[in-house]
């Protein structure tokens, strides 16, 4: 094993005098110029975290796209009368399986109902349960994480026991269980949904606060007297709030999914809502001969979905913190 | 590691617990009255009633019926469906089904799931990244049913390349069209998954370490990259096992697929609760087990977990 | 001399540069367009030489020595210069070429040892993959280029005296020696350095003759030749990190990263790095994560490594005394250009460019005294300036036999661990002065300051703020406590909420205590801005916007918001360059002289603590292991550990700025 040397610079074979090229240098100091040490930059225009995300954001077709698809969505969900005059449920079975015509350009179902309302129509049922579904998802999945992750030790145990004895219930399961007991209709769907949902959500909120918990920031706060229930709302939050809203933009998409699943089944929504997985279920039969039966409204539910996940895709590439490095 | 894996043993015994009491009172809820329901519209004489009721421990309080319940799941008596099947039997015939079809549609989620996402992670922002994006985004979008009946039409009526309907030929050609349908979302997201780790581990200070040593691009890759890269996957498929069960219920429907999803189906439509207690049950337990062993594989994989 | 190693290089001349870069320019190209971080960097190093590039960050000296060994990020390329290794132009090499280069004839040792090891791999595998890509020989020492104790000249006869020992052979020869030892008086002392000096896959067999022969193994010449045959691959790994420092090499090699501290990861990286015997190695700030006695033990063993191996060292770091220490030729760079380069000492002596006369003086090191406000001076000449020891101290702190516990998960569920962080420690922070403690990771000086600032509760012990003591203070009147000692963390990057705004940073600590309404609150914080040279205008920003040195300096306005008596800053300077660091300490010692602050500042930096510290208490292990005042501390240390802490210190041993005006 080698021996410590002496410390110090080592003498080469030059001895004391450096090389031709390794002698004293400087730079001109007008090629250099020496700044002033750490000057603030007062020219640029402040931004947030949020005002950064959005610049980011608003220079992304794809963010447009699905944008623009979303609104239109919502709206023909609010305002179905906007889109078309035709009564979804008013059908005359004299045009089963008709084709296109003036004013029908989707044509028949096998009741004689006209497509092109029902699609329309069946906007609403997804858009509300969705939207329901993800707002009591998000809202309990955000408090109970965040608790657990936050105040730790028995509470964080039994909370995330609690979570994983309704996580261990594939979601649909339980559903179809549950779907049994209770009145079909649109607010129960998506109770019963938030009920199993909740967890997911729960569980990134709960990581997200475990690594904002140790920051020096929430100390700090903590040395200025402020109380747990305070840091926690006043700090950890706002920092976990980032993955929250990447995860509830998809999970928007993947309940919408889970209704028409349901509805697809025959266990979700009534027969008298009209929604596009009950019409699709309807369609299964005619897959062969009118297959724009089922064209129409699966095609309705992909892109309304399909919007919802590009939308969580660009959300989530401009929060991510890893991308933002000054 | 022992203790590793004791404590989450431990873990699984109060999820355990809870949830089949969940299911149990989920069930126990079921309006009307099963038992009326087995007579059909003409219903059932009391005294017949009063024997078939003491039969089921129906007229036992909840509680009692529980862990009577609970006591026949530890002895593998998992009691009489309402059809007089045992039930046991019922699951003991269509689990393998499934088991096989789940375990086809895991392979083929993994393996191209993986390989495509490791694909897109090295050449981030080229042509074959945005492609694959863009599939991966529409067979999220896309219902599970939806893509098995086009599946279904396209591939088994129009091509003829898969029978449309397994029935009872069950056997690793006829469940390749349902465990391609039912992998397919899974595999968008393991592919999603995998492109953003792997692009994520490139940028990684060993990663540039292992550069340095000399090694060529391939072994970087292939060593440390992917291998660090397969922690977040095997811990997503863990999870996205529930989401297959799930979906088997679907997919078992539309492709007359004699498994547990279809069983399950049948028990429900006919209020059979015995039966759909034990089968959801089961199901639960299988994902239990299922992500005890992901925990395990997790703990393999990863050697700071094992010390944790 | 002929050489086994795979080099397609010509055989080094001492005369002839091993590394010539020439105007070297690097750019990146971000979401804002093409960004130069070197722009004309010159540079040459000789085999065999120590060259040291010195530089704050964004400086381009990382990037530089990256380009070199053509590890860019995806973003960066070379886009102007040339790079020539032994006359060979490398500037723009294909992948193949570059991996061939890679490992064999450049190494690199990089910074940051937690995630620069593969966490899932084993450290002798990781090692091993070093060896295999280079193909290396691993059997034999064979002959090195510029090599001179490893073979030396009268053993040319004897063909296979550079074989390695195996971990079989050793265990052979050990116990041939124990038998042969018996029962003699120092048998043990002998068996034990038996077992220290003869290293698998690193002792020749040249060298285990001598030391068999030493310690009095019979027929020790036969019985060496006959055994020691060459390792395999795994000894050699053993070896290689024997040879770098880790001890018990052999067993330390299968386990995992995690397993290993700071130092012996640090180590592992310099056994892979130098493992296929590099021409030039490039250490990247190497010891910039660890401990300065560790940092000394491994720079110290570096030296000593690549001297016997003639392995040229280009040394990345930011502090200028270790440069000055460690290299011959110094490269000073700022804002990607180089400044000035030439001789340590002459560069050290006498600066010429503003930026490295700068540096010079803002070295913290043994020489510079306390610095001195203008304030300070005038306060200090109005008040007695007797020895402290006549008048009686008014102590503002007391803590009296403090300890902290721990207690610590255990490896079975249900058992616990207990950790003595504190141990008993008793200190004084007199009013309007700075008390420093100081001392290493696990020293408890970070635990000692939260008890200061009633975080943690102690397990015993007291802390008595002002006469009272902390622990008999109930919930309103700790309410009102916490306005008078305030904290300063480390992490500019973490001390400072994302999601507030400077305004609302600062107000926070006001809004909380209810102290006056909007507006006075709003004139306050412009006062506070002030009083930290910060423009107004900063109130609308948000952390991310603002430099390092630029949020302390709102963490300090944040903490003097309510008026405080006590700041405790923990670290608050230790992740500043070196520049900036300067400022703050400046402004930390003005706004004392002007509010009659008292400072409780930890810092394991003891260099930091001449120029601005009073007193010093030096922690290790929980414990105080010396407190004096800071002139006592530093010119009559009377425990080892501060005197081995002091030499630590990089630089200590030179003299700085000797011909320039301060």
């Amino acid at each position: 094993m080698p021996e410590t040397p002496p410390t110090g610079p080592s003498t080469m074979s030059h001895g004391d005098q450096p090389r031709h090229d390794q002698v004293h240098f400087f730079a001109d100091e007008d090629r250099v110029a020496l700044l002033e040490v750490d000057v603030p930059d007062e020219t640029s225009a402040p931004t947030s975290l949020w005002k950064d995300a959005w610049n980011q954001v608003k220079v992304r077709p794809l963010f447009w796209i699905s944008a623009v698809m979303i609104v239109l969505v919502i709206l023909v969900a609010i305002f179905p009368y906007w889109f078309t005059n035709t009564e979804p449920r008013q059908c005359d079975l004299a045009n089963s399986y008709g084709g296109p015509e003036a004013g029908h350009p989707f044509g028949f179902d096998r009741q004689g109902c006209d497509i092109y309302a029902r699609t329309i129509y069946g906007a609403r049922a997804s858009v509300i349960v969705g939207t329901l579904t993800t707002i009591g998802v998000t809202l309990i999945g955000s408090i109970i994480g965040g608790i657990a992750g936050f105040y730790g030790k028995w509470v964080d145990s039994i909370l995330s026991r609690i979570g994983d004895v309704f996580f261990a219930i594939p979601l649909l399961l339980a559903a179809i269980v549950t779907m049994q007991v209770i009145d079909r209709n649109v607010w129960t769907v998506a109770l019963v949904l938030t009920v199993f949902g909740w967890p997911q959500i729960a569980r990134i909120t709960r990581g997200a606060v475990l690594s904002v918990k140790n920051s020096e920031f929430v100390t700090a706060s903590q040395a200025l007297g402020l109380s747990k229930p305070a840091i926690l709302a006043k700090h950890v939050m706002p920092n976990a709030l980032a993955p929250i809203i990447v995860i509830a933009t998809v999970s928007l998409g993947t309940f919408i999914v889970a209704e028409a699943t349901l509805s697809y089944l025959g266990i979700g929504l009534p027969p008298t809502v009209v929604s596009w997985g009950g019409d699709i279920s309807n369609a299964q039969a005619a897959i062969r001969t009118n297959a724009q039966v089922l064209f129409y409204p699966a095609g309705a539910l992909g892109l309304t979905v399909l919007s919802f996940m590009m939308m969580g895709d660009v959300v989530r590439d401009a929060l991510d913190p890893k991308a933002r490095t000054r | 590691m022992a203790w590793y894996v004791a404590r989450r043993v431990m873990q699984l015994i109060p999820v355990f617990l809870g949830a089949t009491l969940l299911i149990y009172s989920l069930v126990f809820l079921l309006p009307g009255d099963p038992i009326q329901a087995l007579g059909g519209e003409r219903g059932v004489p009391p005294a017949v009633a009063d024997q078939l009721r003491a039969q089921y421990n129906l007229d036992k309080p909840f509680i009692v019926q529980y862990l009577l319940y609970l006591q026949g799941l530890f002895s593998f008596d998992l009691g009489v469906s309402f059809s007089g099947r045992e039930i046991s039997e019922i699951i003991a015939s269509a689990f393998p089904t499934t088991f096989q079809l789940a375990i086809m549609a895991l392979v083929i989620e993994t393996v191209l799931g993986v390989g495509v996402g490791l694909i897109a992670g090295l050449r981030k922002g080229g042509i074959f990244d945005a492609t694959f994006l863009i599939v991966s985004l529409l067979v999220i979008a896309v219902p599970i049913f939806v893509i098995g009946f086009v599946f279904q039409f396209l591939f088994g009526v129009q091509l003829g390349w898969f029978p449309p309907t397994v029935g009872s030929d069950v056997s690793f050609y006829t469940l390749m069209l349902p465990a391609i349908v039912l992998g397919s979302v899974s595999f968008a997201y393991v592919m999603r998954l995998t492109r953003t780790t792997v692009a994520e581990n490139l940028g990684a200070d060993y990663v540039r370490t292992a550069t340095a040593k000399g090694l060529s691009r391939r072994r970087v890759v292939s060593v440390h990259v992917l291998r660090n890269s397969m922690i977040p996957v095997v811990t997503f498929l863990g999870v996205d096992l529930g989401a297959l069960m799930g979906g088997a219920v679907v997919t078992e429907g539309i492709f007359n697929v004699p498994g547990i999803g279809n069983a399950l189906y049948t028990a429900i439509k006919a209020q059979d609760s015995p039966a759909v207690v034990s089968i959801v049950t089961v199901l639960v337990i299988v994902f239990l087990i299922a992500n005890l062993l992901v925990d395990l594989l997790y703990a393999v994989l990863d050697p700071r977990i094992r010390y944790a | 001399m002929s050489t086994e190693s795979s080099s397609q290089f010509v055989a080094s001349d001492a005369d002839q540069p091993l590394l010539e870069v020439r105007d070297l320019e690097v750019s990146f190209s971000t979401s804002s367009g093409e960004v130069k971080a070197v722009k004309g960097a010159d540079l040459t190093v000789y085999p065999g030489q120590t060259v040291a590039i010195v530089g704050e960050s964004g400086s381009g000296k990382s990037t530089s020595a990256h380009a070199v060994i053509g590890l860019l990020p995806e973003n960066g390329s070379v886009t102007g210069g040339t790079i020539k290794f032994a006359g060979r132009d490398i500037t723009h090499l294909k992948p193949k070429e570059a991996e061939a280069l890679r490992g064999s004839e450049i190494g690199l040792v990089p910074q940051d040892p937690m995630s620069n090891l593969n966490p899932v791999w084993r450290i002798g595998y990781q090692v091993k993959e070093s060896l295999k890509a280079n193909n290396v020989k691993t059997s034999r020492a064979g002959r090195q280029q510029l090599s001179g104790a490893l073979v030396s000249e009268e053993l040319t006869d004897h063909k296979d005296d550079d074989l390695y020992l195996g971990s079989d052979a050793k265990k052979t020869l050990i116990a041939e020696l124990t038998t042969a030892l018996g029962q003699s008086p120092d048998a043990e002392g002998k068996l034990a350095d038996a077992d220290e000096r003869l290293a698998v896959g690193s002792s020749t067999r040249a060298e285990v003759r001598v030391i068999m022969a030493e310690l009095g193994l019979p027929d020790a010449e036969n019985r060496v030749n006959s055994l020691v045959t060459g390792g395999s691959i795994d000894d050699r790994v053993a070896g290689l990190l024997a040879e770098a420092g880790l001890k018990d090499a052999e067993r330390r090699a299968r386990q995992y990263p995690h397993e290993f501290s700071g130092g012996m990861r640090q180590r592992a990286l310099i056994a892979i790095g130098l493992a296929a015997r590099p021409q030039l190695l490039i250490a990247d700030e190497p010891t910039s994560a660890l401990d300065v006695t560790v940092q000394r033990t491994i720079l110290d063993h570096l030296a000593g490594l690549t001297s016997e191996l003639g392995t040229a060292v280009l040394f990345i770091t930011h502090d200028l005394g270790l440069a000055a220490e460690r290299a011959e030729h110094l490269i000073v760079m700022y804002r990607g250009n180089v400044v000035e380069s030439g001789p340590a000492r002459q560069i050290l002596d006498a600066p010429k460019h503003p930026y490295t006369q700068r540096l010079v003086s803002s070295a913290p090191s043994l020489a510079s005294r306390r610095i001195q406000s203008e304030h300070a001076a005038a306060v200090a000449s109005g008040t007695e300036t007797g020895d402290s020891s006549s008048a009686p101290a008014d102590n503002i702190i007391v803590a009296k036999d403090l300890t902290k516990v721990f207690r610590l998960p255990g490896k079975r569920p249900g058992s616990h661990t207990n950790f003595t962080a504190v141990d008993s420690i008793s200190f004084e922070l007199e009013r309007g002065k700075t008390l420093a403690l100081v001392g290493e990771s696990g020293s408890g000086k970070s635990t000692a300051a939260n008890m200061a600032l009633n975080l943690l509760e102690p397990t015993s012990g007291s802390i008595t703020f002002d006469g009272v003591d902390v622990s008999t203070l109930g919930k309103k009147e700790l309410f009102k406590f916490r306005r008078r000692v305030q904290p300063i963390f480390q992490n500019p990057y973490g001390s400072l909420d994302p999601m507030f705004s400077i305004y609302r940073s600062i107000e926070e600590p006001l809004r909380v205590h209810k102290v006056g309404d909007a507006k006075s609150r709003e004139a306050r914080v412009r006062e506070l801005l002030d009083l930290v040279s910060l423009p107004q205008s900063m109130m609308r920003r948000f952390p991310n916007e603002l430099s390092g040195g630029q949020r302390q300096r709102v963490a300090i306005a944040r903490a003097l918001a309510l008026k405080p008596e006590v700041i405790v800053c923990d670290e608050a300077v230790s992740a500043l360059d070196v520049l900036v660091q300067a400022q703050i300490l400046t402004l930390l010692n003005d706004l004392q002289a002007e509010f009659g602050l008292s400072y409780l500042f930890i810092t394991h930096d003891l260099a930091v603590v001449r120029q601005i510290a009073d007193s010093v208490c030096v922690m290790q292990n929980g414990k105080i292991v010396e407190a004096a005042a800071t002139d006592e501390v530093f010119d009559n240390p009377k425990q080892a550990y501060t005197r081995e802490l002091l030499a630590a210190i990089p630089g200590a041993s030179l003299s700085i700025g000797g011909g320039m005006a301060s």
